[in-house]
């Protein structure tokens, strides 16, 4: 019967609205209704079946409604029928009742609609009244002339105004804005009130148990029926919450950017600072006048400084990556290739440093095959203990081993030029200081002492030649050893019988002591008797008249001990660390009176080393010394390349 | 043993391009008697030895014309079973450690440095080397 269309919608809305207006005239028509039944002759009885429908149309759901409404209806059209016509004609009896159905027909479907209507509103209302709990939105409606105004629940919520009534005057409205905010809520509702447009205001209110909230509203103006009268029609929404949570959020965005400021601060420097590290650590790998070479644990080279590149000449594309040992071959001076220890991963894996020296010479290989010496230093990288790869610097070492070079050969000629005239001086002072039988008398005599004098003289410039040339051959590592059979008792005889004028000059005592059964050594016999030579002439040196010097032989398998023990001034305890250092000379000599170059000690103690053996001592400042040589009594290990001259 | 005839003078030839050294070692070996031949270069030396074959030779390594070692090597290459036999005494200021190795190849019987060996120590040497007391 009733198609919802807008238009019917917006007509009940109104008829709503005038609800008041309607009621009214639906008992009106009613009362007619009865009037004209009372005027015509029709039975009372009837009025129930003419109620009914009405009732039913009141009280039943839309559908049942209109059913009952047509049942009612049909039920009426057969009683006009059945109930007997007496003093009015068919006709006037027919129209009056078709007329009397019509209108309750009609009144029938408005209370039908008012009734299903009514229900939407209150479900609707009921809707709005959950979703403005829900969403915190309450709204409210003001007439502006009289600023009366109601509002809804959570409006009354918001504000803490007495629900019940729902009277909220936009007084009391104002009384409750937050002072600091009133002036402002009142100029932006003014200025809209003014305008007739739509406004959005933000504000605090203080409700009447002193809470804070904040609010946002929405308004809009409305005129009604009555074009005199506007309303205000405005939701309110409590946003305390999220202006909380706002600012919060603000404060912590806040703390946050400036965290990100910090850091980014923080991170720029520490970028400049790396730059300015980078920059720099290049820098001095470039200064650097020694070859870098960086490999990772692997061996393989990850980095090189220009100064390797000019060395090596090669073209560092080709060399990053690679195994360092194929790239940069080592030599001896052989030309043999130089493995195992000496080279990379091996030896700095373990954490060792490792440096080469001048001996024995190392080269490097170029790709073109052409070499140059090298002096190189490695050194593990360790990270937290753990081996990630190697450095190697490396120079080349050619000027220096050319002035080594131009040294040794000085040295040797120096040396050679040096002997020719000490030895005629000490040939011609020998020759004179022994008697020729023809000649005898006081001033002969008197000229062979002065010859001795000379004979001494010359004797120890030619010891101390040999000592500085066995020094230099020492320093040089060039000192060749020539190892063959050599009978030890019979190298320290000979010693003895070199010094037998020394010796009896002292009135020195001479002990002797061998073992029975000396096997013969493998060794250098020129060394060792210098070695030998050194300590007797030191023992000798440093006795005082009418001392005692045993010297001693001992085999204790494998070794062969050969001992030099005086009664001479010792060495002072504070010394004895560094007795075999080069130019050592003990602080209790009487510099005046025992001549020595403070060679001696520290060349016997190389060429022991040298052959494979050990020296030591004790001593006692004042009561003498013992210093004995331990000798392996088979072959030095002749496999060390520096022996080789 | 051979060699050690009582009554022949030991016959020694002196290889040595300093004169005053030379002369002093010939003066003492003419002392200790015994016959000796002096040459002032290593050509001429050569040439003694090969006369003369002297019983021992004392060489010095620098000399003119021709150098000890190969004196030495001429000798014993050259000088058939008395170049085999000689004993031949290397007395020189080079210090053994550069000469040395050498000198031992070519058969030298000993190496002496000058400055280290006087000439008491030198005769002592080269008597016993021919088995002389």
């Amino acid at each position: 019967m009733i198609t919802f269309t807008k238009n019917i919608d917006d007509f009940l809305i109104n008829l709503l609205s005038y609800k008041k207006v309607a009621l009214p005239f639906i008992i009106a028509m009613i009362a007619c209704i009865f009037v004209i039944d009372l005027v015509t002759p029709l039975g009372f009885s009837d009025w129930a079946l003419y109620l009914f429908p009405i009732f039913f149309a009141a009280s039943h759901s839309k559908k049942e409604a209109v059913i009952t409404t047509l049942l009612a209806t049909g039920g009426t059209s057969i009683g006009i029928f059945l109930s007997p016509v007496e003093h009015i004609s068919l006709g006037i009896a027919l129209a009056n009742r078709v007329l009397g159905i019509v209108v309750l027909w009609a009144i029938a479907g408005i209370f039908a609609l008012v009734k299903h209507v009514g229900s939407q509103i209150e479900k609707s209302e009921a809707r709005l009244r959950e979703a403005q709990t829900i969403s915190g939105v309450g709204s409210g409606q003001w007439d502006i002339a009289s600023r009366n105004g109601t509002v809804s629940e959570e409006l009354a919520n918001i504000f803490q105004v007495d629900p019940k009534t729902g009277k909220f005057f936009s007084e009391e409205y104002l009384e409750r804005v937050h002072p600091e905010d009133r002036k402002r809520v009142e100029k932006t509702v003014s200025d809209a009130i003014e305008a007739r447009l739509p406004f959005q205001v933000e504000h605090r209110i203080i409700v009447p148990d002193k809470t804070v909230k904040t609010v946002s509203v929405l308004g809009r103006f409305t005129t009604g029926q009555n074009p005199n009268v506007t309303y205000l029609m405005g939701t309110v929404q409590d946003i305390s919450k999220q202006k909380i949570l706002e600012s919060e959020l603000a404060e912590y965005a806040k703390t946050l950017e400036e965290k990100v400021a910090k850091r980014t601060e923080a991170l720029k420097t520490a970028n400049g600072i790396l730059d300015q590290e980078k920059v720099r650590a290049e820098a001095l790998l470039e200064s650097i006048g020694e070859g870098v070479i960086v490999t990772d644990k692997g061996g393989n080279i990850t980095l090189m400084n220009g100064q390797a590149v000019s060395l090596l000449r090669f073209d560092p594309k080709e060399a990053i990556g690679k195994p360092y040992l194929q790239i940069v071959p080592m030599q001896n001076e052989e030309g043999k290739t130089v493995q195992g220890d000496e080279r990379w991963i091996s030896a700095t894996a373990r954490g060792k440093k490792l440096e080469s020296g001048l001996f024995p010479t190392r080269y490097y290989v170029r790709k073109d095959g052409t070499r140059f010496p090298v002096v190189c230093t490695k050194t593990p990288v360790i990270l937290n203990g753990t081996f990630i790869g190697g450095i190697e610097t490396f120079r080349d070492i050619t000027a220096a081993k050319e002035i080594d070079r131009a040294k040794t050969e000085f040295v040797s000629l120096a040396s050679h030029q040096l002997r020719t005239p000490l030895s005629v001086i000490s040939m011609y002072s020998e020759l004179l200081k022994k008697p020729l039988k023809s000649k005898k008398g006081a001033d002969s005599e008197e000229q062979m002492l002065y010859a001795e004098e000379i004979y001494q003289a010359t004797r120890r410039m030619a010891e101390l030649i040999n000592d500085l040339l066995n020094v230099s051959r020492i320093d040089t590592q060039t000192l060749a050893v020539e190892p063959k059979l050599a009978d030890l008792k019979e190298i320290v005889e000979s010693v003895l019988k070199e010094v037998d004028m020394k010796i009896k000059d002292k009135r020195l005592a001479i002990e002797t002591h061998y073992a029975k059964r000396i096997p013969k050594l493998m060794t250098d016999k020129q060394l060792l008797r210098i070695a030998i030579q050194n300590l007797v002439f030191n023992a000798i040196k440093y006795t005082p008249k009418r001392g005692r010097i045993r010297l001693a032989i001992q085999c204790k398998k494998p070794d062969i001990i050969f001992s030099v023990s005086d009664t001479g001034i010792g060495i002072p305890e504070e010394q004895q660390g560094e007795i075999f250092k080069k130019l050592f000379r003990a602080a209790n000599v009487n510099h005046g009176e025992i001549e020595g170059t403070g060679l001696g000690l520290y060349i016997a103690r190389s060429i022991i080393k040298k052959l494979g053996g050990s020296i030591s001592f004790t001593s006692k400042e004042g009561k003498g010394s013992v210093f004995s040589v331990h000798l392996p009594s088979c072959a030095p290990k002749n496999n060390d390349e520096r022996s080789q001259s | 043993m051979k060699k050690n005839k009582p009554r022949r003078k030991p016959k020694m030839l002196i290889v040595e391009d300093e004169p005053a050294i030379l002369r002093a070692m010939a003066t003492i070996f003419v002392r200790e008697g015994f016959e000796v031949f002096t040459a002032g270069d290593g050509e001429e030396g050569l040439a003694m030895s090969m006369d003369f074959h002297p019983d021992i030779i004392i060489l010095d390594i620098i000399m003119p014309k021709l150098d000890g070692i190969d004196l030495l090597r001429c000798v014993r290459e050259e000088g058939g079973a008395w170049g085999k036999g000689v004993k031949v005494l290397i007395y020189t200021n080079l210090s053994y450690n550069e000469k040395r190795k050498e000198a031992l190849t070519v058969g030298v019987t000993d190496f002496l440095i000058k400055a280290n060996t006087n000439l008491e120590t030198l005769v002592k040497k080269a008597k016993e080397e021919l088995g002389i007391s």
